[in-house]
């Protein structure tokens, strides 16, 4: 039992020294494992903005995973094939710089966000979750049936994008560009929280009555909060197209928005941190479980039905001293 | 002609088949407490709705200052200077008390979109907060969770937030309900101060209360406004008698 001060601290810490296994054990394999740790916790982060913060179940999260990664896929896929890209009169040159393929990624992203969150706010509870996700499976079924961006088969870059005096192939910097963006992230997202915005999205989610009656309007600071969800996400989704090299409609599915989600319910909703102790279980015990059985599923399910029974405040709550819930979570 | 800062023109709501409120004309002027009495279901709760933008009325209008709010969102209400508090205390259990009227301020001040500041280092609101609730005899709470405070304090803690908002208007909604002797005192010496700030529309079933603090007494029964008068005014009004006071007073 710690503070959780210093609990966040060694978690950073023991990231930030964990591509020292693979060199110990010389196998890149893991590295890559814990560049997908690092990735699914930035989008965990991002879910948790909303979910854990905001009240906000979306279950279309990976609308915006998947965007993030096709338009990286898409950028590269024209840069490699000297292909403009046409969209009506206009034509675009793609590009495999990972500076330039972020900056559209964001810009994409909040774009879905802002109009999913238009509309999907508009509802709340179990018809929220509906529609998040109905959103997320039109994309998912568009993809498909997109055959110039590889339909189901999906699209392989030949090489990662690139970032000027960087190897983005060495498995290992490629973990720390992620790690990087882990911490952006993080301090983004503590900067929110402790916002205006940060402190309007938490009475929101607790007391829309009490927010309206001092003159904010909680829709605004749900779909503002919404944008920046997607939006960071879809950041995540991006470094995923690079980390496989690979990108398909699966990371558009709903077992990917679903994979989000129980990460973060996995790892603690209503902490900062909580998403990447979540990513790093959930990575670790698929690894393992399935390494023992095939249904590997069952076996985590069954940990996520015990938690959701006997710790809802997530795997964080057992780390930490001060106990805590959503009854606490200013 | 003395110019009311609230006035309700023939608003109507109904519920089915109900009507909660029905025709109701109403003025409220600068430096008056005027109270709003009638049984349980006569509507009264449903008019602080309407003038808060919580509930659209059917028909009428409802003008703060000469302006038209009757379209104005609740939030846009409250900034122009329309606080409330509710029926049942409506406040934001899992923040500090202090965090709640930091909330207050941001709404009041707008801004509240903001990502980037830190608005618990924001010494200005801190020490705003700070006075209104000392106004309140709450200093000593300011950084206990709301959750653990009592209903007296979580009312008094919601007299402090309609006074963050700079109010033009105070719409209470049984303030005094559930409240000690000490406390309701505390709340009567309270209001008589803040009418000179802002005039206050005051829903209480207290009927000691409402005569120690009204200068004006309205009556609704079944939506409809039955009586307006002062206290000797309403107490020997006979259709008051019979509907409402009875053989209280």
């Amino acid at each position: 039992m710690m503070s959780e001060k210093k609990l966040n601290f060694l978690i950073l810490i023991f990231l930030f020294f964990l591509p020292l296994f693979s060199i110990l054990l010389n196998d890149i394999y893991i590295t890559t494992l814990f560049s997908k740790i690092v990735i699914l916790a930035i989008a965990g982060i991002g879910l948790n903005l909303i979910l854990g913060y905001g009240g906000m179940v979306s279950f279309g999260h990976a609308a915006f995973f998947g965007l993030g990664g096709y338009v990286t896929g898409i950028l590269a896929f024209h840069f490699n094939n000297y292909e403009p890209i046409q969209i009506l009169v206009f034509e675009f040159e793609g590009t495999n710089q990972l500076l330039l393929i972020w900056i559209f990624t964001l810009i994409f992203s909040s774009i879905l966000a802002l109009f999913i969150g238009y509309f999907s706010l508009r509802t709340s509870g179990v018809y929220f979750i509906m529609i998040t996700l109905a959103f997320a499976q039109m994309l998912y079924y568009f993809s498909i049936s997109w055959p110039t961006y590889g339909g189901e088969d999906g699209l392989s870059l030949s090489l990662r994008n690139q970032i000027p005096f960087f190897n983005t192939m060495d498995p290992i910097t490629f973990f720390y560009i992620c790690y990087v963006w882990l911490i952006i992230t993080i301090i983004f997202v503590k900067f929110i929280l402790n916002s205006p915005l940060g402190i309007s999205l938490k009475a929101s989610k607790e007391n829309e009555d009490r927010v309206r009656s001092v003159g904010i309007n909680p829709k605004k600071v749900k779909l503002i909060s919404f944008i920046i969800s997607g939006a960071i996400t879809g950041l995540a989704g991006s470094l995923y197209a690079d980390l496989n090299r690979f990108v398909s409609p699966t990371i558009l599915s709903w077992q990917m928005s679903g994979e989000i989600m129980i990460l973060v319910i996995l790892g603690g909703m209503f902490r900062l941190y909580g998403p990447i102790l979540g990513a790093f279980f959930y990575i670790i015990l698929e690894q393992f479980l399935g390494g023992i059985t095939e249904n590997w599923q069952f076996w985590l399910g069954f940990i996520i039905l015990l938690e959701v029974l006997y710790a809802k405040a997530g795997l964080i709550s057992f780390l930490i001293k001060d106990k805590y819930d959503e009854k606490t979570s200013s | 002609m003395k110019k009311p800062v609230l006035k309700i023109d023939n608003l109507s709501k109904s519920f089915g088949a109900v009507k909660a409120n029905n025709n109701l004309n109403l003025n409220l002027f600068k430096n008056e407490i005027h109270a709003l009495i009638g049984p349980n279901g006569s509507g009264k709760s449903t008019l602080v709705k309407q003038i808060s933008g919580f509930l659209k009325q059917d028909s009428g209008q409802i003008y703060l200052e000469e302006i038209n709010i009757s379209n104005y969102s609740a939030e846009h209400r409250s900034r122009m200077g329309i606080a409330r508090s509710f029926q049942i205390s409506s406040v934001i259990n899992s923040f500090k008390v202090i965090d709640n009227l930091r909330l207050s301020l941001l709404g009041r001040d707008g801004g509240y979109l903001n990502p980037l500041n830190n608005i618990y280092r924001n010494k200005d609101y801190s020490d705003e907060a700070f006075d209104l609730l000392k106004i309140v005899d709450l200093t000593n709470k300011a950084n206990d969770l709301v959750s653990t405070l009592s209903h007296g304090d979580k009312r008094k803690l919601e007299i402090s937030l309609a006074l963050s908002m700079n109010p033009k208007l105070l719409l209470f909604d049984e303030p005094m309900a559930g409240l000690d002797k000490t406390s309701s005192q505390l709340m009567i010496d309270l209001f008589k101060k803040l009418k000179v700030k802002a005039p206050i529309l005051l829903i209480e079933h207290d009927m000691e209360s409402v005569f120690a603090l009204a200068d004006r007494i309205s009556v609704l029964d079944y939506g409809s406004l039955i009586a307006s008068g002062n206290e000797k005014e309403i107490k020997s009004n006979a259709k008051v008698q019979e509907v409402y006071l009875g053989d209280e007073n």
